[in-house]
């Protein structure tokens, strides 16, 4: 995607290129798609939002409005990047939906007790799939008001 | 009784028994030997002394009679009667005093009754002595005799004759005594040991018992009026009987045998006794050596019972000990091999016994704990395996789901009815999936979740879940009544999953009646509380009724009545870890009724 690396919007953390496709033709119907950036693993998550390695151009200043972030990732875990993206003062109020396949609750309270802003299972069915993203990116980037 | 105490006083009876009856019968049977012996004695010693007695009386009798018969003293008395000469006849009294021993006094009465000739001037012209005792009756042929006592106890014998001249009386011839002549028979103490007597008594008139003669023991002279001489032998004897009396007291308050005599000639009797101390010395030695044996023998077989208890039974303790320490847990104790009797045995075989215990004990304990990391690490590979299961099997899922849909939704008008059909067949065999999927991971994690037990409202869960499913299936038309059912102890949440289970089942199975009537309600049994959900669906063939709880067992198709066949199962098993059980009855198409139990709070 060429697009203003700081005027991103929505930030999917996702490795499956599959759910990258479908996340993205959900998030479309709702006109959503166009201010998305997605990072394929935690290690990339990371230099993103922090604006380091290969995102050391970013002005760090300028977080995305809403971080989607799957837990099971490559290199760094969702659960990490969480960790790291909660803990430093620069990044804590950036509102994070994790979006994964898990129904563990061990990790629904990892998550929360970590700081996350809401946690949404990614349903098998395409049609409950693509109402929940649509229904998650309206309600994030619309209806809640965020810092930014 | 303990075995130590049976022993003891088995050995004690069979040892002691013996010996009391033993010594008894001996001491018994020496007792009546030695009264025998004494018996004889005493009567041996009496005969002896009464023929003494009748010796030394007979002796004078014998003389008085022949001098009073010889012509020459009876014309002496006649000549001294006719002319009161007294020379010859003085001279034949005195010679007749110098012809017998022991006579003190030789005299002539007249028939008035005095004394007119003697061989003791003195006594010339008294009057006769009248004697307090008793006169031995005479007949013609027999001189009278009694005793004189005088003033100091000594006691004389008179013999008196009557003299005839034919039929006509001359006088009487007296003799008299000298003091104590008995004493010779009294004093002689010959085969009477140390306590041993002959004693003399005659009767007065008075009828007082009188020895005439000193006792052994109190010496006083011979007659003495005194009452201790009415004691039972003296009067035994007084009473004419010749008898053995092997127990009496004499006249001292001492126990004596005793052999009365009756001299019927002197109406006197005579006593032989001896002290029964004396007598029956040497049983008294007896008894007591016997007593001393028995006390050492009972000793000694104590000490014997007290060591052979304590070795016989030692070791049954001590196996004993080893038992007491199995069954608290401590398996490492042995009994102590003390003998190579059959105890010993026992013993030696109880501790290989042990061994095996405490070896097979370990080897199970090893089993166990083997077993145990097995089966955590089977845990854990499940835990891993759900977890992959919740992520990998999804993702792919959904990508099918999808990209089928995306593939309808833009093609379509390329897609002839083949083509959608088959798209269709896709998206609900991945449906179909995901629901397994979900069944199956719900299923295993409930084998791994722990209970958390809590009071549960049974009622007012069994509602929220109707209302709630209720509200997924908005257009069925459903007449729901739910009774005041008891609460149940258990894990909300399971509970709640078993209700959902069954309610949605119920209404799931009813979706082909106009009206479908679901009715809870409960019972109870003695220990249980037993819930039941009825209603009036498909029902099902009773002969089918075991398979319904069973993993993935139906017993309908998918396409009538959709679902993968685990709700039941987890029910089941749901139930079967709050220790109740689960139950199904139905009737094809008419409807079937879910019963679980649960054991009350």
């Amino acid at each position: 995607m060429t697009q203003d690396l700081n005027e991103v919007e929505i930030l999917l953390v996702e490795d499956n290129p599959n759910d990258v496709e479908l996340t993205l033709r959900a998030l479309k119907k709702n006109n959503l798609a166009n201010k998305v950036y997605t990072v394929k693993d935690g290690e990339e998550a990371i230099n993103f939002i922090f604006a380091a390695g290969q995102y050391a151009t970013r002005d760090v200043n300028f977080p995305p409005k809403v971080i989607f972030l799957d837990l099971k990732l490559p290199k760094v875990s969702g659960l990490e990047v969480l960790k790291k993206i909660k803990s430093d003062e620069k990044t804590k109020t950036i509102p994070v939906v994790v979006i994964t396949s898990s129904q563990e609750t061990q990790d629904v309270k990892e998550c929360y007790s970590l700081g996350v802003n809401s946690f949404i299972q990614k349903p098998i069915e395409f049609d409950n799939f693509v109402k929940a993203i649509s229904d998650v990116g309206l309600y994030w980037m619309v209806i809640n008001k965020s810092v930014r | 009784m303990r075995i130590r105490s049976k022993i003891f006083v088995i050995f004690f009876i069979t040892s002691l028994l013996p010996i009391i009856f033993l010594t008894y019968i001996n001491l018994n049977f020496s007792q009546n030997a030695l009264v025998k012996d004494t018996e004889s004695e005493l009567e041996t010693i009496a005969d002896l002394q009464t023929a003494n007695i009748h010796t030394i009386i007979n002796a004078y009798k014998n003389r008085i009679n022949f001098l009073a018969a010889r012509p020459t003293v009876l014309s002496q008395v006649t000549t001294f009667n006719n002319t009161k000469d007294n020379t010859q006849i003085k001279n034949t009294l005195n010679s007749i005093l110098l012809s017998l021993p022991d006579v003190q006094i030789v005299s002539l009465i007249d028939l008035q009754g005095n004394v007119v000739v003697s061989t003791d001037d003195s006594v010339i012209g008294k009057k006769q002595f009248i004697s307090q005792l008793p006169v031995i009756k005479v007949t013609k042929d027999t001189p009278s005799i009694d005793f004189l006592p005088d003033n100091d106890g000594n006691l004389k014998i008179r013999f008196r004759k009557t003299l005839y001249d034919k039929t006509t009386k001359l006088g009487e011839l007296e003799f008299i005594t000298e003091e104590n002549i008995f004493n010779k028979v009294t004093n002689n103490y010959i085969g009477l040991k140390k306590t041993g007597e002959v004693d003399l008594a005659i009767k007065d008139n008075a009828g007082k018992i009188f020895f005439i003669t000193p006792t052994r023991f109190k010496k006083t002279a011979g007659y003495i009026p005194s009452t201790f001489a009415n004691t039972t032998p003296s009067a035994e004897a007084l009473k004419k009987s010749n008898t053995f009396i092997p127990e009496t007291s004499d006249y001292r308050g001492k126990a004596v045998s005793a052999v009365t005599r009756y001299l019927s000639d002197l109406d006197m009797g005579l006593v032989v006794k001896i002290d029964r101390d004396e007598a029956f010395q040497p049983i008294n030695e007896l008894r007591d050596s016997m007593l001393i044996f028995s006390f050492i023998f009972i000793l000694f077989v104590v000490m014997v019972v007290l060591f052979f208890v304590h070795s016989l039974t030692g070791p049954i303790i001590n196996l004993l000990f080893a038992a007491k320490g199995v069954y608290t847990g401590d398996l490492s104790k042995r009994a102590l091999v003390l003998s190579k009797d059959e105890i010993g045995e026992l013993s030696a075989s109880f501790n290989t016994m042990l061994d095996a215990l405490q070896a097979s004990h370990e080897d199970l304990e090893k089993k166990v704990e083997e077993r145990t990391k097995q089966l955590e690490t089977s845990n854990k590979d499940l835990e891993a395996f759900s977890y992959s299961v919740s992520h990998d099997l999804r993702a792919p899922l959904r990508s099918i789901d999808g990209f089928s849909q995306i593939l309808e939704e833009d093609y379509t008008p390329k897609l002839d009815d083949e083509g959608k059909r088959v798209i269709a067949t896709i998206r609900a065999s991945t449906k179909q999936m995901a629901t397994l999927i979900d069944d199956l991971l719900t299923f295993s994690r409930l084998g791994r979740k722990p209970i958390e037990a809590q009071d549960v409202n049974m009622t007012s869960l069994a509602k929220t879940v109707f209302d709630e499913l209720k509200l997924a299936n908005p257009t069925r038309v459903i007449q729901f009544d739910c009774a005041e059912l008891p609460h149940a102890h258990g894990d909300a949440a399971l509970l709640k999953q078993v209700w959902v289970n069954l309610l949605s089942n119920a209404i799931k199975y009813t979706k082909k009646k106009e009206t479908a009537i679901i009715t809870v309600a409960s019972t109870s049994d003695n220990n249980n509380n037993i819930y039941c959900v009825k209603d009036n669906g498909a029902g099902f063939d009773m002969q089918y009724k075991d398979k319904l709880f069973g993993v993935f067992q139906r017993l309908h198709s998918a396409q009538e009545f959709e679902g993968t066949g685990v709700g039941l199962a987890i029910v089941s098993r749901i139930i079967t870890k709050h220790g109740g059980s689960v139950r199904a009855e139905g009737v094809v198409d008419q409807g079937a009724t879910f019963s679980f139990s649960l054991p009350k709070t």
